[in-house]
């Protein structure tokens, strides 16, 4: 049975503080995976009215995640595609990835998942600067009164912690039953879980993203800048979550 | 669970490599080539919304043109019956007048062909009813026909009544005594003697007497003075005969003007301007074939007159 907690612990290479984990190889990989298939899936891209099955695939999975941005953020959907599509394909190809013998998933480290959640936490600021300026951005924090900035940078900071948590909770998790499963049940069960884990997966990679999303929206839209319905979506989907 | 900061430096690291990588890769070929289909089938929405338009003003002025065409079809069909009805009339009233003119001529015609076979039938039936008594008196009586004539002509003459005898001698006065005697057949010494003597009767005088024999002309004996006339002739019985049969043949020409009249509609149907045809002289003529009467008529229906 496999008792590491996370793929940090498996390191190839090291040189003083420097060290190849399964953590980055495995990231190697699955960005390499990634960006292999992008490129062979595009490189014969047809603006036809009749694109070719493969093409019309990309597009469904591609266009669909701009739908799903688009409901959180109308208006800058395009803008910030690359960025919460890479958090949903990233997360999701290395989640999906877990039915191959001897993957281990980026995601199941913490070191990943808080790299993430950081890349999230200094993309809200730059994308709300970007958006409002640093006046305005900055103005956010004391509203609707200056009693609340502690309120907003202790939100930031446990947004932030909850993002890198929850998603190396759900796959580390999820792999220690699998793990333990298997030594109980080896035959049918673990093929079970390991379905429910690839649900798991995917969902832990849609909810990353569209938190994710919702953290961007709040911060690059106004009180009554024209990107309300922004906020207002930003503002519901940050409470179902 | 502890976090190695090396690795979350590297995996932020390697997530905005991926990013761009992504950005290169994946979301940009896509976006430019769905955003050109787009801009191309926004084209062709574009083009196809301006042909509908175009296809809607066409056929908005295709209706007007079928409306405008319907209208002109409809004022020309109105125009051509109009024509048509006047061209019926006028050809209506054309074959009226060519069939009254047809009738008319052959109402002519007919009118000449009965006095030509009127005069005709007279001919054969005084030459008929002649032989037949000249040969009857022959053979029954020993007597000729000639002789019988001058004896009932001299009966005549004797039995003529006062008035009828004075004006006679008048007339034969006026006349200087002159009178002609026409007969259709030559007069025996004899019988011009006895014609003689019983005109001496009549006139109290000797007349100056003019025999003429007129042969086949003449039916009987005729003598005339200053235009009056005292004649016994068969044509009596020859003007009896025709009476009836142009009764006869007036009753059936009756007939047949009732039954075409009966398809005078029909005739002016077909707006002929033919003359009747031949069947209808033919069937004219045939009616008076038929009414012609035959030798075996009673003997009490033969008997001569006195004109």
């Amino acid at each position: 049975m496999n008792t590491r907690l996370t793929p940090d612990e498996i390191v190839y290479w090291s040189s003083g503080s420097f060290a190849i984990n399964a953590t980055i190889a495995f990231t190697w990989g699955v960005m390499v995976l990634v960006a292999t298939l992008s490129w062979l899936a595009t490189r014969r891209l047809s603006s036809d009215e009749r694109p070719s099955r493969r093409q019309l695939l990309l597009e469904i999975l591609v266009i669909g995640m701009r739908d799903q941005l688009a409901q959180i953020m109308p208006r800058h959907a395009d803008r910030y595609l690359p960025f919460v599509g890479t958090l949903f394909l990233f997360i999701g190809a290395s989640n999906t990835l877990m039915i191959v013998p001897g993957y281990e998933p980026p995601t199941a480290s913490l070191s990943t998942t808080a790299a993430l959640a950081l890349s999230v936490f200094l993309a809200v600021p730059a994308f709300g600067i970007m958006e409002r300026g640093l006046g305005g951005y900055l103005k956010s924090y004391i509203r609707p009164s200056p009693f609340m900035l502690p309120f907003h940078l202790i939100g930031e900071l446990s947004r932030t912690l909850s993002l890198a948590v929850r998603l190396a909770g759900n796959i580390m998790s999820g792999g220690k039953i699998v793990g333990i499963l298997v030594a109980i049940a080896p035959l049918l069960f673990p093929i079970v879980m390991e379905a429910l884990g690839l649900l798991t997966g995917l969902v832990q990679a849609y909810i990353f993203a569209v938190l994710a999303a919702v953290y961007i929206a709040a911060a690059t839209v106004g009180e009554n800048g024209s990107a309300g319905t922004d906020s207002q979506h930003a503002s519901g989907r940050e409470r179902t979550m | 669970m502890p976090i190695d900061w090396f690795t979350v430096v590297a995996q932020g690291v390697n997530f905005l490599i991926l990013v761009v990588l992504l950005r290169r890769f994946l979301y940009g070929p896509i976006q430019r080539a769905v955003a050109q289909r787009e801009t191309r089938l926004q084209e062709r929405l574009r083009e196809a919304e301006e042909k509908s338009r175009a296809a809607d003003e066409r056929e908005a002025s295709l209706a007007n043109e079928q409306a405008e065409l319907e209208a002109t079809r409809d004022r020309a069909m109105a125009d051509a019956r109009a024509k048509a009805d006047t061209e019926r009339r006028g050809l209506t009233a054309a074959a009226r007048r060519d069939v009254e003119r047809a009738r008319s001529e052959w109402m002519e015609s007919f009118a000449q062909q009965r006095s030509a076979v009127m005069a005709q039938f007279a001919r054969a039936t005084t030459n008929a009813a002649c032989d037949i008594a000249r040969r009857t008196l022959r053979d029954l009586a020993d007597a000729s026909l000639e002789e019988r004539l001058v004896t009932r002509f001299l009966g005549h003459l004797g039995a003529l009544k006062d008035p009828e005898r004075s004006a006679f001698a008048d007339a034969a006065r006026a006349a200087d005594g002159h009178v002609t005697v026409r007969t259709g057949f030559p007069l025996s010494p004899e019988q011009k003697a006895s014609l003689e003597t019983g005109l001496a009767d009549v006139l109290q005088r000797q007349p100056a007497i003019a025999f003429m024999a007129a042969g086949h002309g003449e039916n009987g004996i005729t003598v005339e003075a200053s235009g009056r006339r005292i004649a016994w002739t068969l044509d009596r019985y020859v003007d009896e005969i025709q009476a009836r049969l142009t009764a006869d043949l007036d009753e059936e020409l009756e007939r047949f003007d009732t039954s075409a009249s009966a398809t005078a509609p029909r005739a002016e149907a077909r707006a002929v301007g033919t003359e009747p045809s031949d069947g209808r002289t033919a069937a004219s003529t045939a009616s008076i074939a038929k009414l012609v009467p035959t030798t075996d008529r009673p003997e009490s229906d033969r008997k001569g007159g006195v004109a």
